[in-house]
């Protein structure tokens, strides 16, 4: 099977899965979660094969397929099936399909109600989140975001806690009114398009939306700043509530804590990153002047998010709304890395967003087995519980480390990257406030291992506390309570061995993206130092103007 | 050279796959002899490291500029045109790749590192496996051991600053997880957490100072490279001889990417100065503060405490607090650059021996008083490097090598004790155990000696050239003043040039020096010079107060000693004695300048092996090893005068001390002056028959005002002397100085009432705000609402005839 083939293969089994679903969820809890756990195994398998297959040193897109969908070729309407891995997308793929694997694994004993409809949902939404990365074509990426949206929906509103509708509807709404905004962004880029470039004829393909705008920016025909302005506004407004940037982030504490398991580690894990991926995908290769214009306000907000989001986080109760707001923190620091415009900024950003996917999506997964046994998220509740789970603390703790940027793990390369990054744009930059932001961005460090070190402490260490009942168990105390399942083992030692594995030989990794976000950081870069050099240009004009008068 | 490649390997190697081995198959497997591989592979460590020395040193000798040799193992990452200098020197211009390999270094400082590292663990091992015998994480223990090892063996062979803070933060980290060994323990929990975060703070200062060495050399490598990341020296030669091509312009890469710390930067002494060294230097500075426990950042140390006893010998006195002096060493050429960061070090260092020397005179704990000893003698170990001398350096260095001996003896001799008296450590429940532990008493006294500078002990040689190097530091200053003020045209420019130069060259180090700036320094050092004098007073008195405290006196053993209170097994008296020998012998032997002038210091010599020390300005102002008989005279005095005092006020009923405590206290004072007591005088018999005389004709106002005039006087003056009974001398040390109270004061609980602050905000405005602006839809969706009909394909229906219908438009228009 050629890699185009088994490209294809990894994005529709999980469709095929959830049709099937259809018929086989009536059969039954045990049958439904076996069926999913053998479509994400195949999907994982596929995908896993694809990914190590990713050629280094290249940034052309791999196992491209490209066939008419709606319209073709010369027609007024050109949407394309148009699907393919790059740099930018191909680790944020293979995390996908990894991380489906927890969620039907944490979701294995949790899940009892309705749990055919349940696992058709996580399939489905497990299709949605593999298209949204290989997606070449704006009309088909936009197909793919909205197939992330309507089963997360599903799974929080039904499966959530108690708090579920209330959740689900603001998720909703906030992520919908975002979305339909980036839609008319991403409208008027084609219609620009179309009507400057194409002759009229729409075409939706990215490569070639891209290019065009490129080309037709450096040949200075190119779109005037006023309307990449407001086109970068409109998808700001989605991509920004994805994310979630300060101060549009309310919405994700509410949704994480309502969430089932599953839901909380595909939300962190993976939909939050097609936010920062929406940027570098579209509003900054394709308006960049628009973003070089925003980029010290979007820097701001990022670096509000880190030091709010790790003050908030510090005056949780609840473990998992803690880990919902240093999910806030740590996407400030991928917005940082993305708009410090630099390759090493860029290239940290990127895989701080594969980072926060793995220990985040471990730290839900071990929440989620926490509620499981205590059926409580109160940090006031429990204590000393490595006593008791030995190996799930291990697990916290590894999954801590990573998250406040230990050396050795993954998230200090991603740490470390956006934080030289930003501060080469500091320190070349004459404006001080970069400086101010390098150097709060800093401080996140130290507050993210407080807040996490001290939940650890509260919840592991110390004597042990347990909830006086475990409610609705019936067994006498502490008897019901088991260490870590072979099961919830294999959900978290996959993230585990990536969190090694990037912190001890992070080049394997950066090697991959480094093509695709250097052509991504040229872009920028050229189109930023053209603008700088016409305003000087302007200067001298004028200068000489005013010296002939 | 092959065989340094393998030893560099081996080393970090072994205690890895011991840590590895015990992680895997400790639980159940090996269980009670999970102390197997561990003590099998640090002793390995160990040959491994003397075999490295012995070569290093045979190799250093045949070349002036030092030795070092550089082992590439894999990429770290690679990023490409990273960064573009411009504003430097011209050799670095250019753009730069951020090119980390994984690179281990072997030079005369990381072998001397790397031998007493793996020394100190391989005793404390075979000491701890008789310690930490039957706890119920036995294993756990023996696989962070190795796991501390292999991070303090790589951090101190690590040649590049982002590898270099990975092993800091992982020697934190093994840190935080041995301090938090015991985790039921809730105060054990807590310092382990307290650990990371002051560390923390120190590592956001690290982590600037990396930033700005990236930013201003283009480069995180200690040694050379090509831009392939090649590090064979006879290539770069090769290279750095070829005269740079018209070719490789502006834009071009530099043809040698010359190491922060390498041969060919420190050769021509080419580093920033100015406001940028010392911001470098300063950040890096708060790092080592950090991790070796400096005011004001050592506030953690204390409370590691409540790890296991080897752990705080170990890690918490002889290798990873030192893991600070290491980097400041490592950086000399960084801080030469920068005579004020030189003197803030001093000031530093000077200042926390003598904080902690204080701190330490009134602990009952007896291991917060050696961990409070471990901070005053790092602190002198700052002293020394902060003179920014090579004499000044060497002493710090050796320092460092003799403190890990006889402060790792006296942390095992304490944890000896705690093993016999039920693991009780407050002095004031037991005492006299001379008798019942005979090798402990004599083992643990031959460190105390060592530790107080008691002549020709280790401790003596090397804290005494310390004090000796800011003596000679001050010497050299007041001398360069005085000769300027002799000849005036010196200081300001020069009008002949070959005058200048001739200046320059004889004015050395202090060729950029203003007057002022000698003066302020010379004194600044003086004062540093006594301060550092008086804290050797007190660094004996305390440790003899504790020694005797705990050794002398009457027979006292706590009930949780049980009655099988008795001398340690032989397990763990057997390194006591290995140790005891070396903290007797190692000063010496290693300093031979005391014998006679044809001996020379051995220590000294090969540490000038290293590359960063064996050229620069340093190293061009520095002649040779020399013996202060004076100084040696004073401090040796100074010790055996404390150790009298100590012993006639300890030695006995320890009457007087009680009475220097009460006088220290103002108990004296605030008795009289107690308002109760003044008030009390009412009810006395003759006053009162005053009083009532007085009534009785009519005056008892006049007494009554008298009275209360009094009882105001006695409220005002008391005031002050009630202030006094929280902060007498004697309650400021106890009490630690309050420095951690005004932590939790002015940052913690602040910062937690801010974050809870922004909570509230969070939930109620923030998220009201946005709320707010969800329902504008809904206002706007009212007018609409004629449309709604609840029916999804009617929407959908209505986009897409949407979209068409601007299509249709555009596609019109267009046409």
């Amino acid at each position: 099977m050629n890699e185009q083939t088994l490209l294809l293969v990894t994005i529709f089994l999980p469709l095929a899965g959830a049709l099937a679903m259809l018929q086989l969820g009536r059969l039954g809890q045990q049958v439904a979660r076996r069926f999913t756990l053998l479509v994400t195994l195949a999907t994982f398998a596929a995908a896993a094969y694809v990914v190590a297959k990713f050629p280094t040193g290249s940034s052309a897109v791999y196992a491209l397929t490209n066939v008419p969908w709606i319209g073709d070729e010369g027609s007024l309407i050109n949407i394309r099936f148009q699907v393919g891995l790059d740099g930018l997308g191909v680790w944020m793929f293979g995390l996908s399909a990894m991380l489906m694997v927890t969620a039907v694994l944490v979701s294995w004993e949790a899940i009892k109600d309705r749990a055919g409809l349940f696992y058709g949902m996580l399939l489905l939404l497990e299709f949605g989140c593999l298209g949204v990365f290989v997606a070449r074509d704006l009309m088909l990426f936009y197909v793919f975001f909205e197939f992330t949206l309507i089963p997360l929906f599903f799974l929080i509103g039904i499966w959530g806690s108690e708090d579920r509708r209330y959740a689900a509807i603001k998720f909703f709404i906030f992520t919908l009114a975002g979305s339909v905004l980036t839609f008319v962004g991403l409208l008027a880029i084609v219609l620009w398009h179309a009507t400057n470039v194409n002759d009229g004829l729409l075409t939706f393909s990215i490569p070639q939306l891209t290019a065009d705008l490129q080309a037709t920016l450096s040949a200075g025909n190119g779109m005037s700043p006023t309307l990449q302005l407001w086109i970068f506004a409109a998808l700001f407004a989605g991509f920004a509530i994805k994310v979630p940037l300060f101060p549009v982030h309310t919405w994700l504490p509410l949704a994480h804590v309502q969430a089932p398991t599953a839901g909380s580690v595909i939300l962190a894990g993976i939909l939050l990153k097609i936010g920062t991926y929406g940027f570098v995908r579209f509003s900054i290769p394709m308006l960049p002047n628009a973003a070089a214009i925003a980029m010290p306000w979007i820097l701001w907000l990022s670096v509000l998010g880190i030091v709010y989001g790790a003050l908030v986080a510090l005056a949780q109760t609840d473990i998992k709304r803690l880990i919902a707001y240093s999910s806030v923190s740590h996407l400030g620091f991928c917005m940082l890395g993305l708009f410090a415009f630099n390759p090493l900024g860029l290239q940290g950003g990127a895989l701080q967003m594969v980072n926060h996917g793995l220990s985040t999506g471990g730290l839900f997964a071990i929440v989620g087995m926490l509620y499981e046994r205590y059926h409580t998220r109160e940090i006031s509740q429990l204590g000393g519980l490595a006593k008791r789970v030995p190996w799930l603390a291990f697990f916290m703790l590894l999954f801590t480390f990573s998250s406040i940027g230990l050396p050795g793990l993954n998230g200090f390369v991603g740490e470390v990257m956006v934080l030289v990054g930003m501060f080469q744009t500091a320190w070349s930059s004459d404006e001080s406030q970069f400086m101010i932001i390098a150097v709060l961005a800093v401080t996140g460090v130290v507050l993210g291992a407080w807040y996490m070190l001290w939940l650890v402490q509260r919840v592991f260490f110390g004597p042990l506390k347990e909830p006086s009942h475990h409610a609705g168990t019936g067994h006498a105390e502490g008897e019901a309570i088991i260490d870590m399942t072979w099961r919830e083992f294999f959900a978290l030692a996959p993230l585990a061995v990536f969190v090694v594995w990037i912190g001890i030989q992070p080049s394997l990794f950066l090697s991959r993206m480094e093509p695709t976000l250097k052509t991504v950081n040229e872009q920028v870069a050229s189109q930023v130092a053209a603008d700088e050099s016409a305003t000087m240009a302007d200067r001298t004009e004028e200068e000489q103007e005013t010296s002939v008068r | 050279m092959d065989s340094i490649d393998t030893l560099l390997v081996l080393i970090p190697g072994l205690p890895l796959a011991a840590a590895i081995t015990v992680g895997l198959l400790g639980a159940r497997v090996l269980k009670e002899r999970s102390h197997y591989p561990v003590i099998i592979a640090l002793f390995g460590s160990f040959i491994c490291s003397l075999l490295l020395l012995g070569e290093v040193r045979k190799e250093g000798e045949s070349v002036d500029d030092g030795f070092e040799h550089v082992v590439t193992l894999w990429n770290w990452a690679d990023v490409s045109n990273a960064y573009e200098l411009t504003d430097t020197a011209a050799a670095d211009v250019g753009s730069h790749d951020f090119h980390i390999d994984v690179t281990l270094r072997a030079d005369a400082l990381t072998a001397i590192m790397l031998s007493m590292v793996t020394f100190i663990s391989s005793l404390v091992a075979i000491f701890a496996a008789g310690y930490m015998h039957g706890d119920r994480g036995y294993w756990r223990f023996f696989a962070y051991i190795g796991l501390f090892v292999f991070s303090m063996t790589m951090l101190v062979s690590v040649s590049n600053f982002i590898l270099l803070f990975v092993f800091w933060e992982a020697v934190g980290v093994c840190s935080y997880l041995l301090i938090g060994f015991w985790y039921e323990k809730p105060e054990a929990a807590a310092a382990g957490k307290k650990a990371f975060l002051v560390n923390r703070v120190g590592d956001f200062g690290f982590a600037l100072a990396l930033f700005l060495i990236w930013t201003n050399y283009g480069t995180l490598n200690f040694h050379d490279t090509l831009p392939n990341g090649s590090t064979d020296p006879n290539l770069i030669a090769q290279v750095a001889a070829t005269p740079p091509s018209e070719e490789a312009a502006e834009h071009a890469k530099p043809a040698v990417i010359r190491g922060v710390l390498g041969r060919l930067r420190i050769a021509t002494n080419d580093y920033k100065h100015g406001n940028i060294a010392l911001a470098i230097c300063l950040l890096l500075l708060l790092g080592a503060c950090g991790k070796s426990a400096q005011f004001p950042l050592h506030v953690w140390l204390p409370d590691a405490m409540e790890g296991p006893t080897p752990v705080s010998a170990l890690i918490h006195a002889a290798t990873m607090v030192t893991a600070g002096v290491y980097m400041v060493t490592r950086c000399t050429p960084l801080f030469m650059a920068s005579p004020e960061a030189q003197l803030t070090v001093a000031c530093v260092g000077g200042f926390t021996a003598l904080l902690a020397g204080l701190i330490a005179l009134t602990q009952y704990d007896l291991k917060r008083v050696l961990a409070y000893s471990t901070v005053s003698q790092l602190g002198y170990m700052f002293l020394a490097l902060g003179t920014g001398t090579v004499v000044g350096i060497t002493a710090g260095m050796f320092h460092l090598f003799t403190h890990a001996f006889f402060k790792a003896l006296l942390f095992l001799g304490a944890g000896s004790v705690m093993h016999a008296m039920g693991d009780v450590i407050d002095m004031r429940r037991f005492g006299g155990l001379r008798k019942l532990m005979p090798t402990t008493h004599a083992t643990f006294m031959i460190g105390c000696l060592a530790l107080a500078g008691f002549p020709l002990l280790s401790g003596f040689f090397s804290k005494d050239s310390i004090v000796a190097a800011v003596e000679e530091r001050v010497h050299a200053l007041e001398h360069e003043h005085e000769r300027r003020a002799a000849h005036p045209v010196n200081g300001a420019v020069a009008n002949d040039a070959q005058d200048r130069s001739a200046e320059v060259e004889h004015a050395g180090v202090f060729a950029l020096w203003t007057p002022d700036q000698l003066d302020t320094f010379a004194r600044v050092y003086k004062w540093l010079f006594y301060s550092a004098m008086f804290t050797a007073l007190l660094t004996t008195f305390y440790t003899f107060r504790a020694f005797y405290l705990t050794f002398y006196g009457e027979e006292v053993i706590p009930h949780e000693a049980g009655h099988h209170a008795h001398e340690s097994p032989r397990m763990m008296t057997v390194p006591l004695v290995v140790l005891a020998v070396c903290a007797a012998v190692v000063g010496g032997a290693l300093d031979q300048t005391w014998i006679g002038p044809a001996r020379t210091h051995q220590f000294g010599e090969l540490l000038l092996q290293t590359p960063s020390l064996a050229n620069g300005p340093a190293a061009a102002a520095h002649d040779a090893f020399k013996f202060h008989g004076k100084i040696a005279g004073i401090s040796g005095a100074i010790a055996l005068g404390a150790i009298l005092l100590a012993t006639y006020l300890y030695l006995g009923h320890r009457r007087e001390i009680e009475l220097i405590r009460s006088l220290m206290d103002f108990e004296g004072f605030s008795r009289w002056l107690d308002v109760d007591s003044v008030s009390r005088w009412q009810k006395a018999r003759w006053i009162a028959a005053i009083h009532r005389g007085a009534t009785a004709i009519g005056l008892g106002w006049l007494t009554a005002l008298l009275g209360n005039i009094v009882l105001m006087i006695a409220i005002v003056l008391s005031t002050p002397f009630l202030l006094g009974h929280f902060v007498s001398p004697y309650k400021l040390s106890l009490r630690k100085f309050f420095i951690d109270e005004l932590y939790n004061f002015v940052i913690v609980l602040p910062l937690r009432v801010f974050a809870a602050t922004c909570y509230l905000v969070d939930r109620w405005i923030v998220d009201g705000l946005v709320n707010l602006l969800g329902k504008l839809p809904l206002l706007f969706g009212n007018l609409m609402r004629s449309l709604q009909m609840g029916l999804v394909q009617f929407y959908a229906l209505a986009m897409v005839l949407g979209v068409v219908v601007l299509l249709v438009a555009k596609a019109v228009l267009a046409g």
